[in-house]
């Protein structure tokens, strides 16, 4: 690397510090990647614990494979700190191109996909040796409440071990996108009722993260609420009711969103977002701003 | 088997020295039980590289996704024979392959990939990451695949050549002489625009 002189090295310093994700990206795609998998979780995880997480994991562990699924997944949090992170960013406003719902995420179709065609030989490990969030307070609550909500979802993930990993990207890649917030499968390949909500609650959040981002809060609001109407009892419901806060404190700083929030959910680990979104300007800290990596 | 020198930004962490250190052992067998682990040690290590290979931001979600589905699914299968993070990254690569074809095959909208979102504190900071980070995605895109490996393993993720080589399988003097080539690059690429 001294070769290179010191703007080329800063450009490179900025680009890493730009490719890093947030722990809300962890979260996701853990979550994602669980429902994906049919990993069984049980157990919900208090979000308060969330900011200790790597001083717990470094001071408890003690090695060992028993010790691993907690630490593994108590390490998610000091990711880059807070899973209220991941509405980060809404500072940046561009004219955005109307919002296609273009977004494919893919996990739903797949698990579909494989419900229907796996038989047997999972590679699911039992709940209680994969993850243990209920004994790991540190996993963010996002990734934990999927983990938990997935837990339900039988799902068989078919094992091949003579499949490549291009092979097995390959497959995933074929998957044709899945399009609407409110697509259903046909019902011969479709997973449980709850997971399919799951899905759709987790493609319409990654689409309002993406717009309020662009600073679409109008756009964000409308994904929100076809949300609501079609699954008004979800299962990231406190998820769904930051988005509404943030969204509309995007449009329209109010104190009244904020305290509507807090009420509806004390100890959020949203709750700093929402405020930093919605409090008038002058009162918003430099401490609520979002921390760097 | 190659020495680090360096510890990885990501296994920082007792747990993630430790099963890095396990995976070394040539007769070790990882099971599904150490995935938790794997992915909070390589998350960001993967995250990174899809975004250093060109994956643009809206597929990065699904890209990380197939990663740790499919190492997941092959975890029993590693026996050692490279470090966990070479493993990894050679899924990474076809992962990265796989969207650059898939991107190519429905219209091309790798020119429609959002700029990183930096998670600086200033808006000017992030402002100029994003900048940086779109150059340097920009530079990166227009590399032929071989150099882009060693671009993204030895700059951005400032692994040390005999990694690098290791992790890409080829000779040390290979690796330093694309190492070479790419910075030279990198330097007429930053030139360029400075002069723009």
């Amino acid at each position: 690397m001294s070769e290179l002189d010191s703007e080329e090295e800063q450009i490179l310093a900025r680009a890493r510090r730009a490719f890093a994700p947030s722990d809300a990206d962890a979260a996701r795609v853990l979550r994602a990647t669980s429902l994906a998998l049919g990993l069984p979780v049980s157990g919900a995880v208090s979000s308060s614990a969330n900011a200790n997480a790597g001083a717990n994991t470094s001071a408890s562990a003690s090695g060992g494979a028993n010790a691993t699924a907690i630490t593994g997944a108590a390490k998610l949090s000091p990711l880059t700190a807070a899973a209220g992170k991941w509405l980060a960013g809404l500072a940046v406003v561009c004219a955005a191109a109307g919002g296609g719902y273009v977004y494919g995420f893919r996990a739903g179709r797949e698990v579909s996909q494989r419900e229907a065609g796996s038989a047997v030989a999972t590679t699911a490990t039992p709940a209680s040796a994969t993850l243990k969030p209920s004994s790991a307070p540190p996993i963010p609550s996002v990734a934990a409440r999927a983990l938990s909500a997935s837990a339900s979802v039988a799902t068989a993930s078919a094992t091949e071990p003579q499949q490549s990993a291009a092979g097995e990207a390959a497959v995933t890649r074929d998957a044709p996108p899945t399009r609407s917030l409110s697509a259903r499968p046909p019902a011969a390949a479709s997973p449980p009722a709850h997971a399919q909500s799951l899905q759709a609650e987790l493609r319409a959040l990654r689409r309002v993260e993406s717009l309020l981002r662009e600073g679409n809060a109008e756009v964000a609001l409308r994904v929100l609420a076809q949300l609501d109407r079609d699954f008004p009892r979800g299962q990231m419901l406190e998820e769904r009711a930051a988005a509404w806060a943030l969204a509309r404190c995007t449009r329209a700083r109010s104190d009244e969103v904020t305290n509507d929030f807090n009420q509806r959910y004390p100890g959020s680990v949203y709750a700093e977002r929402v405020l930093a979104a919605c409090a008038a300007p002058a009162a918003i800290s430099l401490d609520n701003r979002p921390e760097a990596p | 088997m190659i020495q680090r020198n360096r510890p990885d930004p990501d296994t920082q962490t007792w747990m993630a020295r430790g099963l890095a250190d396990v995976a070394e052992r040539p007769d070790y067998v990882l099971t599904p039980r150490a995935f938790p682990d794997i992915y909070a040690a390589y998350f960001g290590f993967v995250w990174r590289c899809l975004r250093g290979l060109g994956v643009p931001e809206r597929l990065l979600d699904d890209a990380a996704q197939d990663v740790f589905v499919a190492v997941h699914r092959r975890l029993t299968e590693f026996r050692g024979d490279s470090s966990l993070r070479t493993w990894i990254y050679g899924i990474v690569r076809h992962v990265a392959l796989n969207q650059r074809r898939g991107e190519r095959r429905h219209g091309g909208v790798m020119e429609f990939a959002s700029e990183p979102a930096s998670l600086a504190p200033d808006p000017h900071e992030r402002a100029q990451d994003g900048e940086a980070a779109e150059f340097v995605a920009t530079f990166v895109a227009a590399l032929d695949e071989k150099k882009r490996d060693v671009f993204v393993l030895a700059l951005l993720e400032q692994m040390t050549i005999p990694e690098v080589a290791e992790t890409l399988g080829v000779p040390l003097n290979t690796a330093y002489t694309r190492l070479r080539a790419v910075r030279q690059e990198f330097a007429k690429a930053l030139a360029a625009q400075g002069e723009r």
